[in-house]
C-alpha cells in the first residue's frame, strides 16, 4: 500500500480550441506526489504550469492522460463523481484580492467547504473554523470583518485557512506569495511550513520562482513548453542543473549576494 | 564647474500627502541625487513611497495626491513640476520613463512604431523620412531583431520582453539625461529580466543615462546598481554604495529584507526556513511620533517611539536609525 503514491500523474495532456487553432499547453506530464512530500513545480510563464493545476483540480478537463488519487482515478471525472475527491486536493491561489469574495465575511469564507460538502455540525463547523483561524495566524475575533479589511498577506491567510479547513491530503499551491512584499512572503512560507508538519498535508507547489522553491521543496520539478524536462532534489537541481533550460534560468538567477560575481546572463560582456 | 559636481537630479525634502485627509502623509521628507552615469536602485516594498516620488518627479502625482514641500533639480535647474504644460517639455525629453507593465504604456490600436515616432514628433523637430529612420535604428538600439517588422505589429502582437524593448526606445528616444525605470522587469520571466537590465546597461554605458531603478526585487539591485536607497513608510531609512549595503546593512529594516530574502547560497538562522520581518506596514494616516518600523523592529529602544531619528551619513553610508545594526567586527553599543 505504501507504493502508491498519493497523487499519480501520467502522460497527462490538455488542450484547448482557441479562435486561431487549437493550442496545447500540457504535452504529455507525469509525475508523483508522495505522502508528506513538497513537489515544486517550476516554469516560467506560458509553460503550462497553471493549465496543470487546472486539470488536477478538475477545472479544466484534460484531453488524455491518468490522475490518480491513491491509485483512485480521477480524470475525466464528471462533476458529480469529482466532488468525492475534492475534500482531498484544494488549492490556494495568487492572487488574494480576487480569489476572495468581498461580500463574504472571513468567517463564513473559512467555513463554505465545510456547508459545501456538509461536513460536521454547525457548531463543530464553528469551532472549528476559529482553531484554522488560529492556526494561519488570524486574530480569533477578526471572523466577522469582510476581506478587504485584510492586509495582502492576512488574505492569503484566510485563503490557506480555507483550502486546510476539509483537511486536505493534496494542497496545490499556485504562486502563493507572488503578490506579496518580500517581508510578507517569508511569514507565508514559513506559516505553510509548519502547517505541512502540523497537518499532515502535502503541497505541489507552483512557481516561477526557483531561489524560492529551493529553500522548502524536497523536489523540483522544471516545466517547459508543456513538458517537465528535469526533476530532482530542489539542492541538486539548483547546484548541478542538468537541462538546458534549467541553466539557462538559473544562468539568470540574481542572487542577493555582492560577493558573488553577477549570473552570466547579466554580464556586458555576455553580447 | 564640471558636470561632475552638479548632480544629474536631485530631489530635496519632497512630501506627498492625500488632499482632504489629515495626517495622510505618502512622502514624509525624502532627498536623493543622481549622478552622471550612475544607477541609484531605490528599494522598497509596497506603499514604502518609492513609486510615488518618481511620479512627483515627472509631474504625474495622481489626483487627490498633493505635494506639500520638496524641490526637484535636473543638472542644477528647478524642474517646474507643478506646472503640467512645462512639464511637457520635460517628460520623455529630459527625464525618460520605463513602467512595470509595458502592456499599459503601449496603446493597443496603434503599431508600436507608430508610437515611438509620437513621442519623436512632440519633442524634436524631424521630417517625415528621418523621423521614421530615427525609430527604426531606436528598435534596432534595444536589440529588436528586424525592426521594419516590429515598428510596423501591434503591441498583442509582442511578447512581454519585445514590448519592454520598445518602451524603451520610446523612453531613451529623446536622449534623455536621466531615465527612470519603475520595477521593469517585474512582469517578465527571468530570464528576459536578465535581457532587459543588460539592454539598459548597455545603453548607459553608450549615452551616460543616469538610471533610477525603483524595485522590490534584491537580486536585481545587488549585481545592477551603483548606489542604493532604501525606503520605508514614506521616508528614506538607508542610502549607500550597493557593496556596503549589502555587505554591511546599518539599519534593521534593511537587514530584515536582506535575511527574508530567499538566497540559496545562505542558510536561515533562527530554526525558521526563511528570516520573516513580523507585522505588517503602518497605514499613512498612522500618527506614529516615532520611527515607522519601531512597531517592527528587534532593536527598536524609548527613543525609537517618541522621536524620528535623523539621517545621518557616515563614510557615504546614511542611516536614520538610533541604534544602526553594528558594522562587521565593530562591537555593538
Amino acid at each position: 500500500m505504501s507504493m502508491t503514491p498519493l497523487l499519480r500523474v501520467r502522460d497527462l495532456h490538455c488542450s484547448f480550441r482557441v479562435n486561431s487553432g487549437m493550442i496545447h499547453p500540457v504535452r504529455g506530464v507525469s509525475f508523483d506526489l508522495q505522502r508528506g512530500e513538497t513537489l515544486a513545480l517550476v516554469g516560467e510563464s506560458g509553460c503550462g504550469k497553471t493549465t496543470l493545476a487546472r486539470a488536477l483540480l478538475g477545472l479544466q478537463p484534460p484531453s488524455a492522460g491518468s490522475i490518480q488519487i491513491e491509485g483512485n482515478e480521477i480524470a475525466g471525472l464528471n462533476r458529480v463523481d469529482l466532488r468525492r475527491f475534492r475534500p482531498q486536493m484544494q488549492c490556494v491561489f495568487q492572487d488574494p484580492f480576487s480569489s476572495l469574495n468581498p461580500r463574504k465575511r472571513v468567517e463564513t469564507l473559512i467555513r463554505e467547504p465545510l456547508d459545501v460538502h456538509q461536513k460536521f455540525a454547525p457548531e463543530e463547523r464553528r469551532r472549528r473554523v476559529h482553531l484554522m483561524m488560529e492556526k494561519v495566524g488570524l486574530p480569533a475575533d477578526w471572523g466577522r470583518r469582510f476581506p478587504h479589511e485584510f492586509s495582502g498577506g492576512q488574505r492569503q491567510r484566510i485563503g490557506i485557512a480555507r483550502a486546510l479547513i476539509l483537511q486536505p491530503d493534496i494542497l496545490i499551491c499556485d504562486e502563493p506569495v507572488s503578490a506579496l512584499d518580500v517581508s510578507v512572503q517569508a511569514q507565508i512560507i514559513n506559516l505553510l511550513y509548519d502547517l505541512k508538519s502540523d497537518l499532515g498535508v502535502s503541497y505541489l507547489f507552483i512557481s516561477h520562482d526557483l531561489t524560492l522553491v529551493e529553500t522548502f521543496a524536497d523536489r523540483v520539478a522544471m516545466m517547459f513548453e508543456g513538458q517537465i524536462v528535469e526533476t530532482g532534489p530542489a539542492r541538486e537541481v539548483w547546484c548541478n542543473p542538468q537541462h538546458a533550460f534549467t541553466r539557462r534560468m538559473i544562468d539568470a538567477i540574481p542572487v542577493p549576494d555582492v560577493t558573488r560575481p553577477a549570473p552570466p546572463a547579466f554580464r556586458l560582456e555576455a553580447d | 564647474m564640471s558636470t561632475r559636481d552638479v548632480p544629474l537630479l536631485e530631489i530635496e525634502d519632497l512630501r506627498i500627502r492625500v488632499r482632504n485627509t489629515p495626517g495622510a502623509e505618502i512622502l514624509r521628507g525624502v532627498s536623493l541625487r543622481l549622478w552622471p552615469g550612475e544607477t541609484l536602485a531605490v528599494v522598497g516594498e509596497s506603499g514604502c513611497g518609492k513609486s510615488m516620488t518618481s511620479l512627483a518627479v515627472m509631474g504625474l502625482l495622481p489626483e487627490g495626491l498633493e505635494r506639500t514641500a520638496g524641490t526637484v533639480r535636473l543638472t542644477g535647474t528647478p524642474v517646474p513640476i507643478g506646472d503640467n504644460r512645462a512639464m511637457r517639455r520635460i517628460r520623455a525629453a529630459r527625464i525618460g520613463m520605463v513602467f512595470q507593465e509595458p502592456m499599459a504604456a503601449l496603446d493597443p490600436l496603434f503599431p508600436v512604431g507608430r508610437q515611438v515616432l509620437e513621442v519623436l514628433n512632440e519633442h524634436q523637430r524631424l521630417g517625415r523620412r528621418a523621423a521614421w529612420a530615427r525609430v527604426i535604428e531606436l528598435l534596432g538600439l534595444v536589440d529588436l531583431p528586424d525592426p521594419e517588422r516590429i515598428a510596423r505589429s501591434y503591441p498583442h502582437r509582442l511578447s512581454g520582453g519585445q514590448l519592454q524593448r520598445v518602451v524603451i526606445a520610446m523612453a531613451i528616444a529623446c536622449s534623455p539625461e536621466v531615465l527612470i525605470a519603475d520595477e521593469p522587469t517585474t512582469a517578465l520571466d527571468v530570464t528576459v529580466q536578465a535581457q532587459i537590465i543588460r539592454l539598459l546597461k548597455k545603453l548607459q554605458r553608450r549615452t551616460g543615462v543616469g538610471i533610477v531603478l525603483i524595485t522590490h526585487n534584491l537580486g536585481l539591485v545587488a549585481h545592477s546598481a551603483d548606489r542604493v536607497m532604501v525606503m520605508y513608510a514614506g521616508r528614506k531609512v538607508e542610502e549607500a554604495d550597493t557593496y556596503s549595503l549589502f555587505t554591511a546593512p546599518r539599519h534593521p529594516y534593511t537587514r530584515g529584507l536582506l535575511d527574508a530574502t530567499p538566497n540559496p547560497e545562505r542558510q536561515a538562522t533562527g530554526g525558521r526556513l526563511l528570516n520573516e520581518i513580523p507585522g505588517i506596514v503602518p497605514s499613512i494616516t498612522d500618527p506614529m511620533p516615532g520611527c515607522r518600523f519601531a512597531p517592527r523592529c528587534v532593536r527598536r529602544t524609548e527613543a525609537c517611539r517618541a522621536r524620528v531619528p535623523d539621517f545621518t551619513v557616515v563614510a557615504g553610508h546614511g542611516v536614520a536609525c538610533f541604534d544602526p545594526v553594528p558594522r562587521p567586527g565593530e562591537v555593538a553599543a
